[in-house]
């Protein structure tokens, strides 16, 4: 039996926070010690229940992510910290590596991809996202230089179709009502949805 | 033997498919067309249709739910689609059991063809084995109440998404909101963790369905 991981997860999103617990939970080794939805007062915590590997969300609301990283690699030297993001920027990960973590992991990345991180950087690896090197958000972004020309952020402003559809889904709506209520096919919805994915993920990089 | 027939637009590819198909010794492929001659199909009586999408654009659900109409009785797998997961629902909703990406084997492809035949439906791997696509199918499993709600934006997501579709960059969206450009960034993180997880649960309240 190989020894247990503790692991400690700061997820604002009560669905991914839930999730990541149970997945991390059904595996002989690794045990969530905490679950917890923003980084306030969470410092104390992790020096109480000394976690080997802290799982950090990169996007935590008003809370900035980057100085809870440094918080912690003061306070809690032993224990290793791992962003995970949906979509890293090469800029933030940088930045993140400075402020003292020691994984990537892309949200949206397999579970196993996810272990995999935990166990090495629990051993002492470090683990970089995948490089985004070659990728065509790379390519696009590195095209546009580090400031965006205003044809880039043309590229990434949003449809009024698409303006439309993302207030709905941010009602809660399901594609097929989305679609029933604006007199779309579902699949024009799901487009719709998945250009403003590209648009969201393409200007994040900026 | 599991009788399959083939829908591909390529000759070669068709030929070489059907040609591997038989030597494997699990199929045995008992017709071949191309997607605008279906008719060559009829009376073959298929119990699996592979349909070979990855040429076609705007049409291919057309295609498969005419597939569908014409093989009732047979299951229908859906190849080479372009991965774009919200794709997929769709296909499922016309009565597509099976999925296969370019970057299959042959013993994916045969493996696939018979678990369909099972009454299975297979889903590609790039869409079960994501953290999102587990937390959803989860959340969908448990029945979990309220698994919506954390798909849906806050007043200030869809204050920053308002700007976003205004074309402000992250810096003047922040200078308007007097918040930090980090901040800013976090939203826009949110906001696409949502929109993903609002897919993955779709999806997996189909999947979910058969089950």
């Amino acid at each position: 039996m190989p020894p247990v991981i503790l692991v400690f997860v700061i997820e604002d999103n009560p669905l991914v926070r839930d999730g990541i617990m149970t997945l991390l939970n059904a595996q002989p080794d690794v045990r969530v010690v905490a679950a917890v939805d923003s980084g306030d007062a969470v410092l104390p915590q992790i020096q109480k229940t000394k976690p080997q590997v802290v799982l950090v969300d990169a996007g935590l609301g008003d809370h900035d992510s980057k100085s809870l990283v440094e918080g912690i690699a003061e306070r809690a030297p032993e224990t290793k910290v791992i962003v995970m993001d949906f979509l890293p920027a090469e800029q933030d990960v940088v930045e993140f590596v400075k402020a003292g973590a020691s994984g990537f992991i892309v949200k949206d990345a397999t579970t196993d991809e996810l272990l995999a991180a935990i166990r090495s950087v629990a051993s002492g690896a470090k683990v970089l996202p995948p490089a985004l090197t070659g990728t065509l958000l790379s390519k696009i972004v590195e095209h546009a230089g580090t400031h965006p020309a205003p044809e880039v952020i043309d590229a990434v402003r949003l449809t009024p179709h698409e303006r439309e559809v993302i207030e709905l889904v941010a009602e809660g709506r399901s594609d097929k009502e989305i679609a029933e209520r604006q007199h779309l096919a579902v699949s024009t919805v799901k487009s719709h949805v998945h250009h403003i994915l590209l648009k969201l993920a393409l200007r994040n990089q900026f | 033997m599991i009788s399959v027939a083939l829908i591909e637009d390529n000759r070669l590819v068709r030929e070489g498919l059907a040609a591997l198909l038989d030597k494997t010794g699990r199929c045995k492929v008992v017709a071949t067309a191309a997607s605008g001659d279906t008719a060559l199909l009829r009376g073959s009586d298929p119990q699996v249709v592979l349909l070979d999408l990855g040429l076609q654009n705007g049409d291919s659900l057309r295609i498969a739910e005419e597939v569908r109409r014409e093989f009732p009785d047979a299951k229908v797998i859906v190849m080479d689609l372009l991965p774009v997961h919200e794709d997929i629902v769709e296909f499922v909703n016309v009565g597509v059991s099976g999925f296969i990406m370019k970057d299959a084997t042959l013993d994916d492809l045969v493996n696939t063809i018979q678990s369909v035949v099972e009454g299975k439906h297979v889903l590609p791997p790039q869409m079960t084995s994501t953290l999102f696509s587990q937390i959803a199918r989860e959340a969908v499993s448990r029945g979990r109440e309220g698994a919506m709600d954390a798909v849906r934006m806050t007043p200030r997501e869809r204050e920053v998404i308002g700007l976003i579709g205004e074309g402000l960059s992250n810096k003047e969206i922040a200078t308007r909101l007097i918040i930090a450009t980090h901040t800013v960034k976090s939203h826009v993180r949110n906001v696409m963790e949502k929109l993903a997880l609002h897919t993955r649960l779709q999806i997996a309240a189909f999947a979910h369905r058969d089950e």
